[in-house]
């Protein structure tokens, strides 16, 4: 065996795998040549040596997941041809967090004490609602082809607007901010049909105060973590509210609940703040 | 349940378009793919592009996908042909891997605290004279070293990932091997040799 043929067995040979005839031939190879010998200690150390780069833990980006749903979304909305969407700003940001996962799925506009008539567009707007999936908001609007969308900011900026390609508009809601942000869905030329409260990262103990119920829902919001729904139209009527004792929820519900005003979480996770 | 089988069944349940599967298989293996992704790019930005490239694949062809191989097979596969495909498309990245790791690239690792200074400065001189030389080699090579010696997968697997003969991956690994020791024979006493 002579010294390009014994090269190409060196892998061979540290594992162990030659058969007993190309052993003896390559060892032969290796006695005989100094250099081919110094080849395979070099050969034999960095083999040794690779496993340590394997050693070193690498670390997660923690947004990792987001990022990857970000750019598995337009996949997964080309299947379900959904709405036709152009988002902008803030809320699209790891948008895609959404789209995807369990969502435990609810609708504000069916629970007792809200009116059906608040929803625009009664037949198609029936399954209007927010899911939550791991924190992360999504608005769906089951509505009519043309149909615009328009999405705003508590001081009535507009973020991002939808317009229906289809019957499905699913808009993720993500706020990277630091503090809460309220989000007004309007149909246009037909007026809001759903308002909600986005938690931020601050999160600070809650307290008693006097204030609008979006004041309210910012609060509990910031306290809790949680998306606070609210009706799509703001009432003029202000709240007083308690924040106190070990079930601080709990005396803000009672303490509204005379001003006839209801705090309830859902089974999501979510706040629904209504009248 | 075997890994296998539970996958398999996320993968049926993801097949037919339920996204909470599909979220539940990527969750499972996104560290997977990201940890590879970095290991040949050495960025944590590209890294996540990569691993973000390879599950938007895996979701564009989930229905093609006929389970006769593992899923971290077929994610091998994906992430190691994202790898070539960047490659070709940028050949100016090998220059920026070995000599920058990237901004924030450092910080995101986690130092072994367990070696003496000594020790550690040794180790770490290795482990960047190998990194630099992987990256030398050409990238159907580096991502098989990755493969075997980092990601520790076996011969066999390898074969699937990259659906060659087994002989070949072999007879492939050794050139690349022989390949990184000419790269490092200026550095041989990092290696005690």
């Amino acid at each position: 065996m002579n010294s390009a043929r014994a090269r190409e067995f060196f892998s061979d040979h540290l594992e162990g795998t030659l058969d007993e005839g190309l052993k003896q031939a390559f060892e032969r190879a290796l006695a005989n040549d100094e250099e081919l010998r110094q080849e395979y200690r070099e050969f034999a150390a960095i083999l040794r040596a690779l496993p340590e780069i394997q050693s070193q833990p690498i670390a997660v980006p923690s947004d990792l997941h987001h990022k990857i749903i970000d750019r598995v979304m337009p996949a997964l909305d080309k299947r379900s041809a959904g709405s036709r969407t152009r988002f902008g700003g803030w809320l699209w940001a790891g948008a895609a967090a959404v789209a995807i996962g369990a969502a435990a799925v609810w609708s504000p506009w069916s629970q007792p004490g809200l009116q059906q008539a608040s929803v625009v567009g009664a037949g198609g707007a029936q399954g209007m609602r927010f899911e939550n999936t791991d924190g992360v908001i999504q608005f769906v609007y089951p509505g009519k082809s043309g149909e615009v969308l328009v999405l705003t900011d508590g001081e009535g900026a507009e973020l991002t607007r939808v317009e229906m390609a289809g019957e499905l508009a699913e808009i993720p809601l993500v706020n990277r901010s630091r503090t809460t942000r309220l989000v007004t869905v309007e149909l246009q030329g037909k007026g809001p049909i759903a308002r909600i409260v986005l938690p931020g990262s601050l999160r600070e103990q809650g307290k008693a105060g006097y204030g609008s119920e979006a004041d309210l829902a910012r609060m509990v919001a910031t306290a809790t973590g949680q998306a606070v729904i609210l009706e799509p139209e703001a009432s003029s009527q202000e709240l007083n509210w308690l924040w106190k004792g070990s079930e601080p929820i709990k005396a803000v519900q009672e303490s509204i609940s005379v001003q006839g005003a209801a705090l309830e979480q859902r089974s999501n996770g979510m706040y629904l703040l209504s009248r | 349940m075997s890994r296998r089988a539970d996958d398999d069944l996320l993968i049926a349940r993801a097949q037919k378009g339920d996204r909470e599967a599909l979220n539940e298989l990527i969750s499972r293996y996104e560290a997977k793919a990201y940890q590879y992704a970095f290991r040949l790019t050495r960025d944590p930005d590209k890294a996540a592009e990569l691993a973000s490239d390879a599950f938007y694949r895996i979701c564009t062809s989930l229905k093609s996908f006929k389970g006769q191989s593992a899923f971290t097979t077929w994610l091998y596969r994906i992430v190691t042909n994202c790898f070539l495909d960047r490659r070709k498309r940028d050949k100016s990245d090998r220059n920026v891997s070995i000599d920058a790791p990237g901004p924030g690239g450092a910080d995101r690792q986690f130092e072994d605290e367990s070696d003496t200074p000594d020790i550690h400065a040794e180790r770490s001189a290795r482990e960047t004279a190998l990194q630099e030389a992987l990256a030398k080699l050409p990238d159907y090579q580096q991502s098989m070293m990755v493969m075997y010696h980092v990601e520790m997968l076996s011969y066999e697997e390898i074969a699937r990932v990259l659906d060659l003969p087994l002989g070949t991956v072999k007879s492939r690994l050794n050139r690349a091997r022989a390949a990184l020791r000419d790269h490092l024979s200026g550095c041989m006493e990092l290696f005690n040799v």
